[in-house]
C-alpha cells in the first residue's frame, strides 16, 4: 500500500514537464591526422567532426565529463566544451592518461621523466611513484581507486599489470596479463582494449571478451575518446578510427578524415 | 693591259655558273644533281614527282632561268622564283607522267646548268585497293585509320594486267614499324592479260601513335599510314558493399573492372545528395572517410581487375542521417560517365542510445539518434515500478514537435540528435524501475522498451 501510495505522486503535476531539449550529439573528443584536437558529434556509423581547438598534441584523452592532453612540453586539462581547466609545464614526449571510474579525477604518466600527475578537478599535482620503470615499456595505466594506480608493462614480451600504492605505505604487486598483446587501453571501468589476432578485442572486468574483427594498421596507438569510445590511431596514415565498448553495442568505425566545416565552437581557452 | 681585261670579262659568267647549285629533294635530304637523273620508273598513269633546289652559293643575287626539252612525259609544275638571293635557295618540281610503255628523256636547263631528266615507263601491274576501281598512282597513300593497339586491320590490294601480254610482278615488300606483308601471294608472281592477283597488308600498332611505311610493288612505292589507338578501359561498375540504404550506416564502394585492364587509367568518383526532405539542402555526415569530402582519385593500373579509389582497393564512406538519394558517379577516361544511386529511405526514428537516469526529484530520460523524416513530433512515456506494474499516470504524452522543428531548422548536421527530457518526481524516484518511450515520426513510431532507471 505504501508503495502504490509512493507511485501516485510520481509525475503528479503534468504541466511541470519541461520540454525535452534537444541538441547535437557528441561523441567526445578525437586527435585528427594534422595532431589537432577536434570534437566528435553524431552517432556510431555517422560521425562529424567539429573544427580544431588546440594543435601540436602528442596524446590525448577523454573521458565524458573532461579530457587531457599533451603537447611537447605542457600538459592540460579541458572540459566537455573544450575550455582550457588548467596547464603545467611538463617534460617532452608522450603521455598516458588514465581516469577514476567516477570520471573526476585523472592520472597522467610521463615516460619521459617517470613522473606521474594526478587531475583532481582544479589543478595537477605530481605523485609520487615508488616503482623505477627499467627496462620495461609502460603500455598503458589505470587509475581503478583513489589510493592506487596500475601501470601495464612489457617485459620480456610478456606484459604485466603492476599495481602501485599511491600513499607511502603498500607494496608493489604484479599480476601477468596473459592473452593481451599491445597496443592496448584500459578503461576507467577496468575493461581493457587491445590488439587481437584479427582485430580488437575488449576483455570485460568479468574477463569475458569481445573480439571485433577489423584491417587493423601495423601500427597504431589506443586513446580514449568518451566514456564508451575509443579512438585508434595509424601512426603510419592518416586514418583514424573508432572502437564503440557500450556492452552489446561493441563497433569498430572508420573516422572522416577530412571533415566539412561546421561553425566553430567551443575554443580551447580560458 | 687590255688582255687582262678580255680574261677577267670572260670569268663573270663562269662565276656566276658556279655561284648555283642544282639538288633534288628526298624526303629532308638534299642530294647533288649531277648530269643526268633518272626519275620514276612510273607506270602509265602514274606520275612521278621531282623536288628541285637551286641554292645561290655566292654573295650576290643570281636571275634564275629553268624550262625543260624534250617529250611531254615530263612537266614543270611548280615554278621557280626569278631570282635566288644570295645564301638562300629557289625551289621547283618536275613530274614524270608517261603516257605509254617505254624510255622517257628530256634535258632540263637551270640557268646553265644543263640536266639529263630519264625516265622508264615498264608494263606493270595496277595497284589498286579491294573495293576501289581506281588504280593507285605513285606515292599514293594507302590508309589503315585508326587500330586499336594490340589488334590487327588488313587491306587488300588487287594487281591486274590490263595490258595484252602477260607480266610479271618481281616483288612485293612491306617495311616500317607496325606493317607486314605481304600475305596471301607469294612473289614473283605471272599474272596473265586481264587476269589480277591479290594480297594482304597487316597493320597491327603497339602504341598509341601515328604509323608509316612504305609498300614497294616492284620499284614502284606506295605510302602506308595507320593511327595506333590506346584501347578502351574496361567497363567498370560501382558496387556497395551493402546495397541496403539506410541512415547511419558506414558502407564501402569498389570499382571491378569487366576484365584485366590493357591500358592504365585515371578518373574521378564523386558523391552527391538529394534530399528528399522538403527545405533540407543537404547533409554534412554524407562523404568520403578517406581524402577529400565527397570526391576521391580513380586510377586503373595495367593488369588490373579493379579500379583503386584514393589509393585503396575501396572506400569508405557514411550515409548521413537525412533520407534521399546518395548518387555516385564514375567518370574514367574517355568513357561515358556511369552514375549509380544509393536510396536512404524515411525512416522510423532510429535509436541509438537511451538512458534514464534517477536524480533526487526528477527523472532524466536521454536518446541519442536520428530521424532522417526531420518530423519526429510526439513522445509518449510509460513508467514502471519496481515489479514492472505501470504507474497510475499511465502513458505520458508530450508534443515536441516544435522543439524538434526548431532544432532541425538550425542543425547542420543531419537528423541526429539527442534529446533529454527531464521528469519532476515528488514521490520516492527509487520506487520507479524503467520507462518505455515512443517516438513518433512521419515514417512510424519506434519504441525503447524498459530502459532501466540507473543512479
Amino acid at each position: 500500500m505504501t508503495r502504490m501510495w509512493t507511485a501516485a505522486l510520481l509525475l503528479a503535476s503534468s504541466s511541470a514537464w519541461a520540454q525535452p531539449s534537444i541538441a547535437l550529439p557528441q561523441l567526445g573528443f578525437v586527435e585528427d591526422s594534422a595532431r589537432a584536437l577536434r570534437p566528435a558529434y553524431g552517432l556510431a556509423g555517422n560521425f562529424i567532426l567539429g573544427p580544431p581547438i588546440a594543435g601540436k598534441i602528442i596524446t590525448e584523452a577523454f573521458c565524458g565529463s573532461f579530457g587531457l592532453l599533451k603537447t611537447d612540453s605542457s600538459l592540460s586539462a579541458f572540459d566537455a566544451a573544450g575550455k582550457l581547466l588548467a596547464t603545467m609545464d611538463v617534460a617532452p614526449g608522450p603521455a598516458l592518461f588514465a581516469f577514476s571510474p567516477d570520471t573526476i579525477a585523472a592520472l597522467a604518466y610521463i615516460a619521459s621523466s617517470n613522473t606521474l600527475l594526478e587531475w583532481r578537478g582544479h589543478g595537477f599535482a605530481p605523485l609520487s611513484l615508488n616503482y623505477i620503470v627499467t627496462s620495461e615499456t609502460v603500455l598503458a595505466i589505470a587509475f581503478p581507486t583513489a589510493a592506487e594506480a596500475l601501470l601495464i608493462v612489457q617485459r620480456n614480451g610478456s606484459i604485466w599489470e603492476l599495481n602501485l600504492p599511491l600513499g607511502a605505505i603498500g607494496a608493489v604487486s604484479q599480476n601477468a596479463l596473459s592473452g593481451v598483446r599491445a597496443p592496448l587501453l584500459a578503461l576507467p571501468l577496468g575493461d581493457l582494449v587491445y590488439r587481437d589476432t584479427e582485430g580488437i578485442a575488449i576483455r570485460r572486468t568479468d574477463r569475458s571478451e569481445v573480439h571485433l574483427a577489423a584491417p587493423l594498421p601495423g601500427s597504431f596507438s589506443l586513446q580514449q575518446m568518451n566514456q564508451e569510445w575509443v579512438q585508434l590511431t595509424d601512426l603510419t596514415s592518416n586514418a583514424r578510427f573508432a572502437i564503440r565498448t557500450t556492452p552489446g553495442r561493441e563497433g569498430f568505425y572508420q573516422l572522416p578524415e577530412i571533415t566539412p566545416a561546421l561553425p566553430r565552437s567551443g575554443l580551447l581557452r580560458q | 693591259m687590255i688582255p687582262r681585261v678580255l680574261l677577267f670579262a670572260s670569268l663573270l659568267p663562269l662565276c656566276a655558273l658556279a655561284q648555283l647549285r642544282v639538288f633534288v629533294l628526298n624526303g629532308s635530304n638534299l642530294t647533288p644533281v649531277g648530269s643526268s637523273l633518272a626519275v620514276g620508273p612510273a607506270a602509265v598513269g602514274d606520275i612521278v614527282e621531282t623536288q628541285f633546289r637551286v641554292q645561290n652559293m655566292g654573295s650576290t643575287e643570281v636571275p634564275l632561268a629553268v624550262s625543260l626539252s624534250g617529250d611531254g612525259a615530263f612537266d614543270i609544275q611548280c615554278a621557280p622564283a626569278p631570282d635566288v638571293p644570295p645564301g638562300l635557295e629557289s625551289a621547283f618540281c618536275v613530274d614524270f607522267k608517261p603516257t605509254a610503255l617505254g624510255f622517257y628523256s628530256a634535258t632540263l636547263s637551270v640557268n646553265a646548268i644543263t640536266i639529263l631528266l630519264t625516265g622508264n615507263a615498264p608494263a606493270a601491274a595496277a595497284v589498286t585497293l579491294s573495293g576501289s576501281t581506281t588504280p593507285l598512282l605513285y606515292g599514293a597513300t594507302i590508309s589503315f585509320g585508326s587500330v586499336v593497339i594490340h589488334q590487327t586491320q588488313s587491306q587488300t590490294l588487287i594487281l591486274s594486267n590490263s595490258n595484252s601480254s602477260n607480266l610479271t610482278v618481281n616483288s612485293v615488300s612491306v617495311s616500317g614499324a607496325g606493317f607486314s606483308g605481304p600475305i596471301g601471294q607469294s612473289f614473283p608472281v605471272q599474272i596473265g592479260p586481264g587476269q589480277s592477283a591479290s594480297f594482304q597488308v597487316l597493320f597491327a600498332p603497339q602504341s598509341g601513335t601515328p604509323y608509316q611505311g612504305t609498300l614497294t610493288v616492284d620499284n614502284r612505292a606506295f605510302t602506308l599510314t595507320g593511327q595506333g589507338l590506346d584501347p578502351p578501359l574496361p567497363s567498370a561498375s560501382i558496387v556497395f558493399a551493402s546495397t541496403v540504404g539506410a541512415s547511419a550506416q558506414q558502407n564501402s564502394v569498389t570499382i571491378p573492372l569487366a576484365s584485366a585492364s590493357e591500358i592504365s587509367g585515371n578518373g574521378t568518383l564523386t558523391m552527391s545528395f538529394q534530399p528528399s526532405i522538403a527545405g533540407v539542402t543537404d547533409d554534412a555526415a554524407i562523404q568520403f572517410l578517406s581524402g577529400p569530402l565527397r570526391k576521391a582519385t580513380v586510377a586503373v593500373s595495367i593488369g588490373a581487375t579493379s579500379a583503386t579509389i584514393g589509393g585503396q582497393s575501396s572506400m569508405a564512406f557514411q550515409t548521413g542521417t537525412t533520407a534521399g538519394a546518395i548518387t555516385f558517379t564514375l567518370t574514367l577516361d574517355n568513357n561515358e560517365p556511369q552514375q549509380t544511386t544509393l536510396v536512404i529511405p524515411l525512416s522510423p526514428v532510429g535509436l541509438d542510445t537511451a538512458t534514464a537516469i534517477r536524480q533526487f526529484s526528477a527523472l532524466d530520460v536521454a536518446f541519442a539518434g536520428f530521424d532522417n523524416t526531420y518530423s519526429a513530433s510526439q513522445l509518449a512515456f510509460t513508467f514502471y515500478d519496481l515489479t514492472g506494474k505501470e504507474l497510475p499516470q499511465g502513458v505520458i504524452d508530450v508534443d515536441a514537435t516544435a522543439v524538434f522543428q526548431q532544432y532541425f531548422s538550425t542543425t547542420e548536421a543531419g537528423g541526429a540528435f539527442q534529446m533529454l527530457a527531464t521528469f519532476p518526481v515528488t514521490g520516492n524516484t527509487s520506487e520507479i524501475g524503467f520507462v518505455t518511450a515512443q517516438i513518433t515520426n512521419s515514417a512510424g513510431v519506434t519504441t525503447a522498451q524498459q530502459i532501466p532507471i540507473g543512479n
